[in-house]
């Protein structure tokens, strides 16, 4: 092989059947005598059920029985969270697969109609009568603790869902410093909005008492877990399949309500049921992200040296616990608030608030943008009240190359980098002296341009099962990997994670490959079936290369080893003697005898003469738990315009330099960032939930909630450091968030510093058109008053 | 998400579909659909009865002579954007270029938008700026309503319930600098703004002016302020930032969830600057 | 239920006779009635674009067009873009260029560059962009997929474009 197939830009594996129609997302499912189910959703932010009507429904052609919240609240058990962070009195309230009693947000499942067409399901669903008594609503977080607020749930008063505090002592350093720097931030609410809506479809087998449940799941073994429980099905009769997953963003983590009851009336009535959400039931029924109020405060020197930052986080959890929701505000957010700084002191107070909203969990990055965006965007304040450039403030705080490793104040273990080299290269790309004299320049003419920096850090690759187990996560983190090679000599290699975009049967297989020394196209790399794949964790907060990978390089190097022992004893040499090089086996130093890898292959499995205590067979697995989490960082810089008569921003240049550790694929690890910018962009200037009074989601379709396009952006120029992670076999980092968290900060700095002159100090996100032109007609008023 | 039932007719000939909505008041036409199909999807929308007029040969037509352009009104933007037209009115194909989204184009019908008369649509900045008229028939025969006339509340047009629009004609010749300017809603498409603007220029003279917003306001309407202001008068002597403001004022403006009366305002007033300042330059 | 009507189109080369109801959608036929499941249905306001399919060879959205719309006409799906074993220039392009990640809005979006392609609408990159304007992806960013078509557009350079039916029509005489 004359290219390293490891850091190589392979192709995708996936595509072929991606490009041609022939990937099966859970709604391509079809089986003969399926039943197709919809759900009746409240419409009311917050009510009383008085009665459930289904008579007419029932009556309606084709509907074969609609399931309602009584129904099913003796026989099966409440939804439950999977994340419990210590300390943090998080109130377990009760949520029913379907509301049996109260309706706490609109979206909240009332009913299931089953019917043998989605025409008849749909039809009937108009016919089922609710008579509701609404309750008093409320969206907001801060409100929903304050007097008088609507109560969602008995056993947690005040709407208090959870209180964690975390950090060092800060007090004495905030009273002595010499600068101190307030300031509050709202994050707003935003909706994932995978382009593949939501879908699970379920076939019972009662002879056998198989379950098998198709869901569109970034983490089916989980599914696996929690649905095992709720329907009482053991692990080895529930099959779990999520081949192809039309994108996650965290959405797809949580086990809804919906893929259960879709395999309670596939037991039921014997028949398959598929359930597909609409775009507009995923608005109000999949999980929201972020929808932060929070409060930071900064300590530091009147040069410019960070002392301290503490913050308190409002964190609205929506009207239940989803699955991972507790642990995004508090473990994934309040332990890396310092970000990519050497502050000696830091402390998090986070409370977690339900309200009537859909239920918030892990969205691209969970919790760790939010963190960047507060460190990130006060980074820039700080630097305004000491009058120091926020490049130079930035350079002077950076953890240091030689702090490696690094512990920030929460005890986080930082792994491995060199900050500044990132820095020094973006603002290389930049120009940063040429687009300062650009800005002053416009600036005269009455034009605004901005320049914005995020020099972040992530914390990802979760993690170590030990760690998991102590911030309350009731899960294990490690992730498994089997590597089968068969008799002739080609391999599939079986992973716990569950990548669903990512293209991680391109990296896998490149990581198998580099190691077997045998082409991709040998290599099948299978994903998202609990019956093919022992147990896993699956895809989620960066981790899969580094634990589902760092799991694969050492089961390929067990089945190496195996293979060296098998072809030392066909070349009749000792083990110790057998070099292994671009597939083949031979003595060290000399090439002149040699066995193919798939030779060897064909040896194990025929058995007829292998060294002595070597079984037949040549497959290996590897359970992999890292020693660590991983910290990709870098340096992004965007630069905008603001039309000031229309409010309008305009991205003119986005430049990101990131290092994830070595990139098995380029070509991917580029894709990731790409994708990730963009989609943090779409916080910081496009996004965002807005509510009414009722608690009415008003931006409930694409025609509303501002989607990023194409059009939006300029070409992104990309670049890298390279600083492998000691914490897995293969260095890396993981990259599937760090566009996402570094984005965001990046673009509304650069707005502000656009419009600094203006006197505007802050705005919250998204800087959407009408808000920036308000913001500009009331620093003008402001100044012409004062002029006057 | 799937429409609740309906009959469909396709109809060969005018005479045809206006016997459906003769027969079932609660029968719409149906031509690109795409107003139409996505409020059926959500059930925001229940005809009993779809006439789709979309192969009747008549509503196809596309003419241009020396005093009249005429559109029939299944003419989709995607051919109308291609056509002859661009040569005698720029301003319509330019219009048409920006709606929406390519694939939009291909289905969508300039008769479908007029009758659809959704306040935000680019083309009815265009009838207005063009005193169009729209051809309608009926079992009493022909007429002709003007654009002025057309639009009579946010999707409610001058058209009865047995009427049906057979085509818009726009009188010729139309001033020469012609353009559509459009500020578009970054999440539908529909105009936030859209200024459609003509002008001529004769001898350092502004001749005749022809404003029009769509989107910002209420309803869209004529800026007749802004024209008053321009009309007969140097170029070198008016501000049309002045004009503009004239003219906005002609609009009635509503808040919403996140656009507030005063940024439409705004906008309409930058947006028919713009166009005029653009105009002046050619 | 109202009574269901016969139609004939011709899907990636082949005449299908069905009958339908009124209100049955071109991309749940297609989807549900023929099995084509690569057409996927992304969104009910018409407004993301993965269900594009091209109706007598131009680009449309098959979620806002009804099945008895398309009687007697042409559809291509993302199935009928190549034969098995084979890649058209616009799949290799997207493959060669990383122009997809979780692929669910790649049929509609690869048939909408079919017909940039076609209309030799790939050589300016801020064109792409705005051509675009119907497509919601939220995996690539779309900085690969404008990258794949206008390399779409270079691979099949040598390709005769096929005239839409809009292009065909529409001239007044």
């Amino acid at each position: 092989m004359t290219q390293p197939v490891v850091g190589s830009r392979a192709l995708r594996k996936e595509d072929v059947r991606l490009v041609s129609g022939r990937g099966q997302y859970t709604d391509d499912i079809q089986i003969p005598g399926m039943l197709f189910a919809v759900m009746l959703r409240s419409p009311h932010a917050h009510a009383r059920i008085v009665h459930v009507d289904t008579s007419d429904a029932l009556r309606m052609p084709g509907v074969v029985k609609i399931y309602t919240g009584q129904d099913l609240k003796a026989v099966l058990p409440p939804v439950p969270t999977a994340w419990i962070p210590p300390d943090s009195d998080l109130k377990m309230v009760e949520h029913p697969v379907l509301a049996y009693e109260r309706v706490r947000y609109v979206g909240d499942g009332v009913a299931m109609v089953v019917a043998d067409s989605r025409e008849a399901a749909e039809d009937a669903l108009e016919a089922i009568r609710v008579e509701y008594e609404p309750l008093p609503a409320v969206y907001d977080q801060r409100q929903a603790i304050g007097e008088d607020a609507p109560q969602l749930h008995e056993d947690a008063p005040n709407n208090v869902a959870l209180h964690w505090t975390v950090g060092t002592e800060t007090e004495d350093t905030f009273r002595t410093a010499e600068v101190v720097v307030r300031q509050s931030f709202r994050q707003q609410r935003l909706i994932p909005n995978p382009m593949e809506p939501r879908s699970a479809a379920a076939h019972y087998n009662p002879a056998t008492g198989e379950m098998t449940v198709w869901v569109t799941s970034q983490n089916p073994h989980i599914h696996r877990v929690l649905m095992s429980g709720l329907l009482g099905i053991p692990e080895h009769k529930l099959r779990i399949v999520s081949t192809d997953v039309g994108g996650g963003f965290g959405s797809k983590i949580a086990c809804y309500p919906d893929e259960v009851l879709v395999a309670v009336a596939a037991r039921d009535l014997d028949r398959p049921v598929k359930w597909t959400e609409s775009r507009s039931e995923h608005f109000l029924a999949t999980t929201h992200g972020r929808d932060h109020v929070d409060e930071v405060e900064l300590a530091g020197t009147k040069d410019g040296r960070v002392l301290a930052v503490r913050v308190k986080a409002y964190a609205n959890m929506g009207a239940y616990l989803s699955t991972a929701g507790p642990g995004v505000p508090t473990i994934l957010f309040g332990l890396i608030v310092n970000g990519a700084y050497d502050i000696p002191q830091a402390s998090s107070d986070v409370y977690g608030i339900f309200t009537n909203t859909t239920p918030v969990d892990a969205y691209r990055g969970a919790g760790r943008p939010e963190a960047t965006y507060l460190i990130e965007r006060i980074m820039d304040s700080y630097a305004a009240a000491i009058g120091m450039d926020p490049v130079e403030l930035r350079r002077k705080n950076l953890i240091r190359k030689d702090q490696f490793p690094y512990t920030n104040p929460f005890g986080l273990s930082y792994d491995s980098g060199d900050y500044h080299a990132a820095l020094d290269r973006g603002l290389a790309m930049l120009d940063y002296e040429g687009i300062r004299r650009e800005q002053a320049a416009l600036r005269s003419q009455g034009k605004y341009i901005g320049v914005g920096f995020s020099t972040y850090v992530e914390m990802c690759g979760l993690g170590p099962s030990q760690v998991a187990g102590a911030v309350g996560f009731q899960g294990g983190l490690w992730e498994s990997a089997m590597v089968r090679v068969h008799p002739g000599g080609k391999v599939t290699v079986f992973t716990g994670a569950s990548p669903h975009g990512q293209g991680e049967e391109t990296t896998f297989a490149q990581i198998v490959s580099g190691r077997l020394g045998i082409p991709l196209e040998d290599i099948e790399v299978v994903h998202g079936d609990t019956h093919r794949i022992a147990m896993g964790w699956g895809t989620y907060g960066s981790r899969t290369t580094a634990v589902g990978g760092g799991a694969l390089a050492l089961a390929a190097e067990r089945v190496i080893a195996k293979a060296k022992a098998i072809a030392a004893h066909m070349l009749e040499i000792p083990d110790e003697a057998v070099q292994f090089d671009d597939g083949r086996f031979h003595p060290e130093g000399r090439d002149d005898r040699t066995v193919t890898f798939a030779e060897v292959a064909l040896q194990a499995y025929l058995a007829w003469n292998l060294p002595s205590g070597v079984e037949p067979g040549l497959e290996a697995s590897a359970f992999y738990d890292p020693t660590n989490f991983t910290y990709p960082f870098g340096t992004h810089i965007a630069v905008v315009s603001v039309d000031t008569e229309t409010g309008e921003v305009r991205l003119l240049r986005y430049i990101a330099v990131d290092d994830c550790g070595p990139a098995i694929n380029p070509m991917i690890v580029e894709g990731q960032i790409h994708g990730g910018i963009v989609q943090g962009v779409g916080q910081a200037l496009y996004e965002g939930a807005l509510y009414d009074e009722d608690a009415q989601l008003v931006t409930g379709s694409f025609l509303d909630y501002t989607m990023p396009k194409a059009r939006f952006f300029p070409e992104i120029e990309l670049d890298h450091t390279v600083t492998p992670s000691p914490h897995n076999p293969l260095g890396v980092k993981g990259v599937g968030e760090t566009g996402t968290i570094a984005s965001t900060p990046a673009v509304v700095n650069a707005v502000m510093d656009a419009l600094a002159p203006l006197g505007i100090g802050d705005l919250s996100m998204p800087l959407t058109p009408p808000k920036v032109w308000a913001a500009i007609q009331a620093a003008k008023n402001l100044k012409g008053g004062q002029a006057s | 998400m799937i429409p609740a039932p309906f009959r469909y007719t396709r109809a060969a000939t005018v005479d045809e579909a206006m016997q459906v909505l003769q027969q079932d008041s609660d029968a719409k036409v149906l031509a690109g659909g795409h107003s139409l199909l996505p409020m059926m999807k959500l059930r925001l929308a229940r005809p009993s009865h779809l006439v789709d007029v979309t192969r009747i040969p008549e509503l196809s037509t596309l003419k241009m002579s020396s005093d009249v352009v005429v559109v029939g009104a299944a003419v989709r933007y995607a051919v109308l954007s291609q056509s002859r037209i661009a040569e005698v009115m720029p301003l319509l194909t330019e219009a048409v270029r920006l709606i929406a989204d390519p694939q939009v184009r291909h289905r969508g019908t300039v008769g479908g938008s007029a009758a659809h008369a959704d306040p935000a649509s680019d083309l009815a900045a265009v009838f207005l700026a063009t005193d169009a008229l729209f051809v309608v028939a009926s079992p009493r025969g022909i007429r002709r309503i003007p654009a002025a006339e057309w639009y009579v509340a946010p999707m409610v047009t001058a058209l009865a319930g047995d009427e049906m629009l057979v085509r818009v004609e726009f009188p010729q010749p139309q001033p020469a600098r012609q353009t559509y300017l459009k500020f578009a809603h970054p999440a539908s498409g529909y105009a936030l703004a859209g200024v459609a603007a003509m002008l001529d220029i004769q001898e350092g003279m502004i001749q005749h002016v022809r404003l029009a917003v769509t989107g910002a306001g209420a309803m869209p309407f004529r800026a007749r302020s802004a024209e008053q202001l321009l009309a007969g008068r140097p170029l070198a002597a008016v501000r049309f930032e002045e004009a503009a403001d004239a003219g906005a004022k002609d609009g009635e403006y509503l808040s919403d969830a996140q656009y507030s009366e005063e940024y439409r305002r705004n906008l309409a007033c930058v947006m028919m600057r713009r166009a005029l300042e653009k105009l002046a330059a050619e | 239920m109202e009574a269901r009507l016969s139609i004939q189109i011709t899907v990636n080369g082949k005449t299908v006779s069905d009958h339908v109801e009124p209100r049955t959608l071109l991309a749940h036929y297609l989807r549900d009635g023929l099995g084509l499941t690569g057409t996927h249905i992304g969104c009910d306001t018409s407004q993301c674009g993965a269900c594009t399919v091209l109706l007598d060879g131009e680009p449309v959205k098959s979620c806002t067009v009804l099945a008895v719309q398309a009687d007697g006409t042409q559809v291509m799906t993302v199935e009928g873009l190549a034969a098995p074993g084979t890649a058209h220039p616009v799949q290799q392009a997207f493959q060669e260029m990383h122009g997809l990640q979780c692929g669910f809005c790649t049929p509609g979006v690869l048939m909408l560059s079919t017909w940039l392609v076609q209309q030799h609408q790939t050589s300016d990159l801020r064109h792409i962009r705005e051509s675009l304007d119907g497509i919601i992806c939220r995996c690539t960013g779309y900085e690969n997929i404008v990258k794949a078509i206008a390399r779409a557009g270079e691979l099949a350079v040598d390709e005769p474009a096929a005239p839409a039916a809009s292009q065909r029509e529409g001239v007044p005489s």
